[in-house]
Parts: structure tokens; C-alpha cells; sequence
């Protein structure tokens, strides 16, 4: 070995010597600054049952949602966004898995995805740094939570954000939360029949009402109607508001957070300073009765519960914008994606109060879409028909990640830029359906399906026998609706306009054929 | 035997001595859990169409073993407060004549409870009525007993015991398929939890 160096390779040695100061810079330079921008978070707010007809956002006549209204100057607003199903768990599940219920078949009330799914949904695929946070007030969205907790960082049991809850499942039987809930509502509570335990049930209803009437005494003045309630779980927006005013900015950044809020769910009980805010002389427009209608729910009675449910959602609403001014004080609507939608809508009129009715009318499936991107300070406009299938797409779009082939919604337009003019968006086909009276594995031989393209809407009504009193196919014709001209939905296109009506039935049907077989 | 044993043997004696007749505590056990489980089927068929279409076999069978455990455990509750009932009165309370008299104090019991469950929000709305309501439900409970002890050793009387312990008897074997679900019952929920 030499001892020292010629003047040769002393001067290969010192042009060489940039290139270790160049590989050295290299190797320092963090993963992050290769990125052209921080990963941003994403927040979904979900407010149950909230139909996008009843908003103020929308042109509904009563000021309903000024708060939304006023988040929607830096938003995307979805004119013609749709829920995938009637009631929460249908539509929770699509929103989750980005499929319609006949591909992941939670088709009933407390019913869960299939197993398949707890590897499509939008917490397994998020991309992995993400900090993965669910939460809701409605136990049937906890179920299908519950069913997704191992990709959960953080899973909150709807007792967590609760003012009193009598339930002991989820403490005595962690690891079984599900079949251990559904086991103590049948023992102690009853829910749709009567409580199974014979004795120690009455000890428990005792004291389950001795309880609830203690707390309702306590915030009787704040909610002159009584708390809102969900399965036994007394609960007020202001604590689930709380919790995340204090606790978002706290997360792990960059975290997915999806919050399912119960009002203006039924019970409709406001805060005080609601209660009769609209006792006006707003007079809906009346339409005919429903074969499917309700004994009971006359137009008087509609209009009372519109004005509770209205009421309602201005308290929802007014507890919103709390939550909005947090987000906006702490700066974090700069670097987070808040999207907010519903699970399905509400329906007031045709003689039929509620949802998870037989029906699929805009009130009922029309939901709001309103979704701001990080430092998006100008409002955008889509009139294409959406989905809430399009919800995991979109996320993972804006997370970055691949969007799988089995999803069936699409990335919705406006994300990358002004509201895209592609047709195809416009021309597909957009579906509803309501089918609870199907085994979840078995053919969908019953149900009511809604098929949306463009400015038609066809709905079939399919299965029901004279049994329910409602007739067969005879009875129950298809009904279609140019949506641009008669958005009320009150006349009748079918025999009108029968070779659309017959081809959008046939789409129906080939998409029936192809999904709503028997599984293995 | 040291002092303490010989305490502890007398009472173990004692206690024996105020235990009904082991056949009469099966019976009472066999009784309770008939009612309850009678009931509890009663409701959960109910609810068991519209679980069997959302739910797969494992998880039916997971959901059900809950409110059936919860019935054994419900049946074995009952038996033993009855049972304590029995050992803490006086022995012609209840200890004698125990199958029939715990019986029909569980079978009156079980028939309120049954008024209540279908009435409950009226009963709710009348809580204020409750000192009376218990008052009424303590009469029902004293007439039978009363009864026993008047009417017991004459014929009708006899004949009466006799046809409530056959009854017993009978009831006895349906319970082993009850408990027999109930045990099937806590295993699944062994193995879904641990």
C-alpha cells in the first residue's frame, strides 16, 4: 500500500469530492420533501336521515341550515347526490365500502356487511400513515364499526360520547360486541318484541327508566322535549361537538375521521331555542296517498312531524357551525378534506312519515354532498347525479391511493378541478334499493329499486305479494320521473314515455340478474 | 375434632336440616327454569325470522347463545332465592311442602311479571300506585300458602300436592333439554370471547 498519494490521484480524488457532498445532501434530504404537498386529513360528518330536501343549502323555503349554507361558500355542493339505500344501514355500508347493498348485502336493520368487506372499505385501504378514527350516535352504524375495528386506531362505542347508556355488552363481552349486543337487547330490552328475561328484565327497565328520567330532569331545561335518544343511549350533539372541537386538532395528523352524528334522526328533540322555530305558515305541497301509506299519518300529522324534523335540523345545523368555527379558528380546514353527507333522507308526505319505508322517493334517497379540500376557498357546482358509492373512491383518489376495480362508484367530478363536463359521468347509471326482506345471502326476490341516469329516475317495486296487502307486479307498476321538469315526482312517465321506461327496466333487470343472485 | 370443626360441622348439619329435600329442590329448579325458558322462547322466536335472514350460521348461532345463557342464569338466580327463602323462614313457611309452595310462589311471581311486560308503560305511568301494586302482589303470594298449610293434610289438599308434584315431575325432563341448549349456549360464548 502507498504511503501517499501522486498529484494524479489527489486531483481525481478532489473532483470527486462535490459528489460525496451531493450524495451526503441526498441522503438527508426527509421522504416527506419529495412530496409535492403534505398529506392531507380527511373528516366525514355524517348528520342521519338528513335529507338534502329540507335544507336551505338546497331551496327548501325554511332557513334550515345557514351554517351548512355558509361552509358551502368554500365547498363543492352536490345538487344531485344520492344515498344507496332508504335507513342507515344500507346506506352506511355503500358509503363505507363504495358498493350498492346488493354487492355487500347489509340489507337489514342491525345487519352487517359481508366478511369480504372488511377488506373494502375506505379504513383498510386508506393509505397506511393515516390515523383511522370512527365514532357514531346510531348503534347501527356501531355494529358495522365495529365489524371494521381492527383497521381502526380508534374506535368509539356510541356510550363514549353518550350522557347515560345502559348497556354492558361491549364491557362483559369485548371481543363479541355484535352477537353480545343484539343478545342483552333481546334479554333486558326487548326492542321490536318483548324483553326475553322474565324477571330480572323488570329490575333492569326499573332501573333503566329511574336512570333516564334522572338525566332528562337534568338537561329538561336545555331540551323541554327531552334528549335525544338512541336505543336506550341518551346523548346531546353538544357533547359529540365537544369532543371534537377539543380532540381533532389533538389527532395524529394525517388522520381519516368518520363522525356519524344522530340528528335530525328521529326523536326530533331540539334544543330549546328550536322548539317551535318554525311554526309558519310554510304549507308543503300535498300529494297523493301512497298505496304504501301509513294508517295514522295524515297530512296534518306530516306537517307537524316536517316542522319538528325542520326544527331539528336547525339545532343539528347550529351545532355544526360551532364545530365549523373550531375547525376554522384552528386553522385546520387548511390541510383537511371535510366532507359532509347523510346516510339517506326523510320523508314527510304520500302518507308515509320516516324511512326504511318501501319507497325510494327524492326525500328519501336525495342526500346532501358537501365537500371542501384543503384551502378550497371558492364554491363549486355539480348537477351530475352522485353517489355515496363515490365517497371511497374520492378519498382514496385524494389519499393518493389506487382505486379498486369491484368499487362501483366513480371519483367525483370537481375534485381535480372545475366540476369535469366527462358524459359518461353523466350518463351512468346511478342505484337505490331497498331490500330488507331478503335473506342477506340469498336471491333479492323482493325489494323496491331505484335506477337514477341523467334526469330519469325509474323505480320498481318488485316481490310483493298479496300478503303484505300490497299486490304484485300489477298492483305496483314501475314508476318513472323526469326528474328536470316534474322534480316532485308527481307524474307518472311509464306509459308516457314507455320505450325509456321499458329500457331503463331492462337495465334494471340485467343488473339484478348480475348482482342480486344467491350468493355461495 | 377441635372446637372450631365441630362448630363448622354443626352448622353444615344445621344447614343441611333447613335445606328442603334434595328431589324437591330439583323440582323448584326444574319449575323456574321452565317458566323462564318458556318465556324467553316465546320472545326469541319472535325476533328469529328476521335474524335468520341477516345473519349466518355462526353468528345465529353466537347471538343466541346469549339470552339462553342469560335464562340459565336467570333460572339458577330464581332457584337459589327461593331456595334461601326456604332456609331463612321458619320451616313451615316454605320448607315444608317446599316443591309445591316454591312453585306456585314462582308461578305467581311469573304471571305478574308477565301482566307487567305486557303493560309497561301503563305500570310506568302508575308508579306512584307501586307500594299498592306490591301490596296486591304479596296478598297473592300469602293466599296460596295460606291455603297449603290450611287445606294440605285433607284429602283435596292431598290430592292437590300430589297432582302438582306430578306436574313437577313432568316439567322436570323438559327442563333438561332447556339447560341442555343453555350449557350449548355458554360454550359458544366461551369460545367466541376467549
Amino acid at each position: 500500500m502507498k504511503d501517499s498519494l501522486n498529484r494524479r490521484e489527489f486531483l481525481k480524488l478532489a473532483a470527486a469530492l462535490p459528489l460525496l457532498k451531493l450524495g451526503a445532501s441526498a441522503r438527508l434530504v426527509p421522504p416527506e420533501a419529495t412530496l409535492s404537498s403534505p398529506p392531507a386529513n380527511i373528516l366525514i360528518l355524517i348528520f342521519d336521515a338528513l335529507s338534502a330536501r329540507n335544507m336551505s343549502l338546497y331551496g327548501y323555503p325554511r332557513q334550515t341550515t345557514p351554517n351548512m349554507d355558509r361552509f358551502a361558500g368554500r365547498a363543492t355542493v352536490y345538487h344531485a347526490h344520492y344515498a344507496a339505500g332508504n335507513y342507515t344501514t344500507p346506506g352506511t355500508a355503500s358509503l363505507f365500502t363504495g358498493v350498492y347493498p346488493w354487492s355487500h348485502r347489509a340489507l337489514h336493520l342491525h345487519g352487517t356487511m359481508l366478511d369480504d368487506y372488511t377488506l373494502r372499505n375506505f379504513f383498510y385501504l386508506a393509505a397506511p400513515h393515516y390515523y383511522r378514527l370512527g365514532y357514531s350516535h346510531n348503534l347501527l352504524v356501531t355494529t358495522l364499526l365495529y365489524q371494521l375495528r381492527p383497521d381502526l386506531e380508534e374506535f368509539k362505542f356510541g356510550r363514549d360520547l353518550s350522557l347515560a347508556d345502559t348497556e354492558y355488552s361491549d364491557r362483559v363481552f369485548p371481543n363479541d360486541y355484535n352477537a353480545s349486543f343484539w343478545g342483552e337487547e333481546l334479554a333486558l330490552r326487548g326492542s321490536s318484541t318483548l324483553p326475553s328475561s322474565l324477571f330480572i328484565s323488570q329490575l333492569y327497565r326499573l332501573w333503566q327508566d329511574w336512570r333516564e328520567r334522572r338525566v332528562q330532569a337534568q338537561y329538561s331545561k336545555q331540551f323541554p322535549q327531552g334528549l335525544p335518544s338512541n336505543n336506550g343511549v341518551l346523548y346531546n350533539m353538544e357533547k359529540g361537538i365537544d369532543w371534537c372541537t377539543q380532540q381533532l386538532g389533538q389527532l395524529p395528523q394525517p388522520f381519516l375521521a368518520y363522525i356519524h352524528f344522530l340528528p335530525p334522526h328521529h326523536p326530533y328533540n331540539p334544543r330549546k331555542e328550536f322548539v317551535n322555530r318554525f311554526q309558519d305558515d310554510y304549507n308543503p305541497l300535498k300529494k297523493p296517498r301512497h298505496r304504501f301509506a301509513e294508517t295514522g299519518a295524515t297530512n296534518q300529522f306530516l306537517k307537524q312531524q316536517r316542522q319538528a324534523y325542520d326544527e331539528n335540523l336547525a339545532y343539528a345545523d347550529s351545532e355544526f357551525g360551532r364545530l365549523y368555527e373550531q375547525l376554522l379558528s384552528q386553522g385546520l380546514l387548511e390541510n383537511t378534506c371535510l366532507a359532509i353527507t347523510s346516510d339517506h333522507g326523510e320523508m314527510f308526505e304520500r302518507g308515509i312519515w320516516g324511512h326504511g319505508t318501501r319507497t325510494l322517493y327524492e326525500p328519501l334517497i336525495r342526500v346532501p354532498m358537501i365537500l371542501s379540500q384543503p384551502g378550497q376557498a371558492q364554491r363549486q357546482d355539480v348537477y351530475t347525479p352522485t353517489s355515496n358509492v363515490d365517497l371511497l373512491p374520492s378519498l382514496l383518489h385524494l389519499m393518493g391511493q389506487p382505486v379498486p376495480a369491484w368499487c362501483e362508484g366513480r371519483i367525483l367530478p370537481g375534485l381535480d378541478g372545475p366540476a369535469s363536463t366527462d358524459s359518461s359521468l353523466s350518463e351512468r347509471s346511478i342505484y337505490a334499493m331497498e331490500a330488507k326482506q331478503n335473506a342477506q345471502r340469498g336471491p333479492l326476490k323482493s325489494g323496491t329499486f331505484a335506477l337514477i341516469q341523467g334526469r330519469y329516475k325509474l323505480i320498481r317495486y318488485r316481490g310483493y305479494g298479496s300478503a303484505s296487502g300490497t299486490g304484485g307486479a300489477k298492483e305496483n307498476p314501475d314508476e318513472l320521473y323526469d326528474l328536470a321538469n316534474d322534480p316532485e315526482e308527481l307524474e307518472n312517465r311509464n306509459l308516457a314515455e314507455k320505450s325509456l321506461a321499458e329500457e331503463l327496466a331492462h337495465e334494471l333487470e340485467v343488473k339484478l340478474a348480475e348482482k342480486g343472485t344467491r350468493l355461495a | 375434632m377441635g372446637q372450631g370443626e365441630a362448630r363448622s360441622s354443626v352448622s353444615r348439619a344445621a344447614l343441611r336440616d333447613r335445606l328442603p329435600a334434595s328431589e324437591d329442590l330439583r323440582l323448584v329448579f326444574g319449575w323456574c327454569a321452565f317458566l323462564i325458558h318458556a318465556w324467553a322462547l316465546f320472545n326469541l322466536l319472535d325476533v328469529l325470522p328476521s335474524w335468520i335472514l341477516r345473519l349466518g350460521i355462526y353468528e345465529l348461532a353466537g347471538t343466541i347463545a346469549y339470552p339462553l345463557a342469560f335464562a340459565l342464569l336467570e333460572s339458577l338466580l330464581v332457584w337459589a332465592i327461593v331456595t334461601l327463602a326456604a332456609v331463612l323462614l321458619p320451616a313451615n313457611w316454605l320448607k315444608v311442602n317446599f316443591a309445591v309452595q316454591a312453585s306456585l310462589l314462582v308461578l305467581i311471581t311469573a304471571l305478574w311479571s308477565v301482566v307487567i311486560h305486557i303493560n309497561y308503560e301503563a305500570f310506568l305511568q302508575y308508579r306512584k300506585y307501586f307500594v299498592a301494586f306490591a301490596s296486591i302482589y304479596l296478598l297473592t303470594l300469602l293466599l296460596p300458602h295460606l291455603l297449603i298449610q290450611r287445606y294440605s293434610k285433607a284429602k283435596r289438599g292431598k290430592k292437590f300436592m300430589a297432582a302438582m308434584r306430578s306436574v313437577l315431575q313432568r316439567i322436570e325432563v323438559l327442563s333438561f333439554l332447556y339447560i341442555f341448549f343453555d350449557i350449548l349456549g355458554v360454550l359458544i360464548i366461551l369460545i367466541r370471547n376467549f
